[in-house]
Order: structure tokens, then C-alpha cells, then sequence
């Protein structure tokens, strides 16, 4: 069992990884899961750093028994923001959420935008569930199924969370 | 002759640990003619793939400048990393 939950400064993101990394290490996780993990906290962290314009992050990071649960959360401008600066114009909350999750990236360049895209691979091959929240936009994603739906209170950041049974996985197949 | 360039850092997830490493090279190489550089990735346990990708940008702009690089002592974590950001920027290129 592993329970960490903290608000932290986005600028402490490094901190924090290798706290969490070093506590991870002592846990019986299958080690192809273990490195999934630390993929999942690595791209969602440099999204933080690189698109979100945050300053506090709050993290969640629940192992018990066979499940996992992580939630990072923070308070930046969101994704559609993200994408309108550089000059990319999603209709909505909905459509930003979708950009991302499809690869599209807010840097110049077609090497990039695999963070989420890959996260979302790697759950669906788990059988677990992505939720990702920005501005009204919510978007549930499961195996073979993803649902959007429109929240009544604005999310000013982004919240990304991973419920997942914990099993081996064949990660490094799966990420782009 | 050969320039190795250790690398200290454990854990390389961010772009911008990738551009401070590119920082120095680029003054390594200010001082050294060699055309062969090694990084020695001794110490690192883990790279994101934001890190590679970025790493590899600098490194295949440099490339242009006639260097060539290597890497030592990577654990399977680290060479699985790598050479899948490898792969997918050659099938991008195609």
C-alpha cells in the first residue's frame, strides 16, 4: 500500500518525481508496470513544464493491493489556451481535449504530442480508465470506448487521472 | 581521441534537462577538437521519452556539424527509450 497525496509548486515537479521514484522502487510492482508509471508521471509532468503555465500542481498517487490511481491536477490555462497561443484554434474545451489525446502538438514539429497519446494506449491495453478534465470538458476513455461530456464548473487547468488494475504490460510495444 | 561526457543525473524527464545538456556539449566542444563525443549514462535510471526526443534533436543537430556521438553504459530501461524515439523519428522522416 502507497498513499501520497500533495499540492505542490510546479517549479518542485523534479523534487517531487525523485521522491516518488525512490519510494516506488521499494514497491513489488511488475517492473514493466513500473516503468509505466514512471512514464506516465514523467510526460504528464513535463506537459506541466512545457504547455501549462501553472504554478501549483496537486498530485495523487494511490497503489493498493491489485489498483492504481493517479491524479495530477493543475492550475494553468488548460489546453484550448495552450493551443490557441500557438496559433491552433479548437472550437472548444472538447476538441483541445481531443487534439491532445490524438497527438497533436502545440510545438512546431511532428516528433512531438506522443505523452498522452501513448498514456491513453497503454490504459486501454490495461483495461483501466483515463479521465482527462480541462475548462467544461470531460472525456472518459476505457477499452474500446470513449465518452465526452460538458461539466457544469470550469476547470481553470488540466486533471488527468489513471485508475488501472496493477498487471504486466508490454509498454515499451505500445508508446509512439 | 574520444570526449566523454558523463552524465550525473539520475532521473532525465524534462526537455529542458535535454537543453542544459546541450549547454555542455556545446562548451565541451568549444574546447575540444575530437569528432567522436561518448556519453556515459552510468548514473541514469531513467529517461522520459520528452527527454530522448529532445536529446536527439540536439544531438542530430550537432551531427550536422560532422560529430559523432555514442552512448555508454545504458540500462535496458534507458536503450529501450531510446531506440524506440530513434525509430519513430526515422518513420516520421520517411
Amino acid at each position: 500500500m502507497y498513499y501520497y497525496e500533495k499540492t505542490i509548486n510546479a517549479n518542485k515537479l523534479f523534487t517531487e518525481y525523485q521522491l516518488i521514484y525512490s519510494e516506488l522502487e521499494k514497491l513489488p510492482l511488475p517492473k514493466s508496470f513500473f516503468q509505466f508509471v514512471l512514464y506516465c508521471l514523467s510526460e504528464l509532468f513535463d506537459n506541466v513544464k512545457e504547455h501549462s503555465k501553472a504554478e501549483r500542481v496537486s498530485l495523487k498517487l494511490k497503489i493498493t493491493g491489485k489498483m492504481i490511481l493517479l491524479d495530477i491536477l493543475d492550475n494553468g490555462i488548460g489546453f484550448r489556451k495552450s493551443y490557441l497561443r500557438k496559433g491552433i484554434v479548437p472550437k472548444d474545451d472538447k476538441s483541445a481535449i481531443e487534439f491532445a489525446l490524438s497527438g497533436l502538438s502545440t510545438k512546431d514539429t511532428k516528433e512531438r504530442g506522443f505523452g498522452l497519446y501513448s498514456i491513453r494506449q497503454a490504459i486501454e491495453s490495461l483495461g483501466g480508465e483515463m479521465i482527462i478534465k480541462s475548462g467544461k470538458a470531460k472525456t472518459i476513455i476505457s477499452k474500446n470506448k470513449i465518452e465526452f461530456s460538458q461539466e457544469k464548473k470550469i476547470l481553470k487547468g488540466v486533471e488527468v487521472i489513471i485508475k488501472s488494475e496493477i498487471k504486466e504490460i508490454d509498454f515499451y510495444k505500445l508508446v509512439r | 581521441m574520444e570526449e566523454k561526457i558523463e552524465i550525473k543525473e539520475k532521473y532525465l524527464i524534462f526537455r529542458t534537462q535535454a537543453k542544459s545538456l546541450a549547454n555542455l556539449i556545446l562548451k565541451k566542444l568549444t574546447y575540444s577538437k575530437d569528432v567522436k563525443i561518448a556519453f556515459d549514462f552510468q548514473n541514469v535510471k531513467f529517461i522520459s521519452r520528452s527527454f530522448a526526443d529532445e536529446f536527439l534533436n540536439i544531438l542530430s543537430r550537432l551531427s550536422i556539424k560532422k560529430k559523432q556521438f555514442s552512448f555508454l553504459n545504458l540500462n535496458p530501461a534507458v536503450l529501450k527509450m531510446i531506440n524506440l524515439v530513434k525509430k519513430q523519428r526515422q518513420k516520421i522522416k520517411k
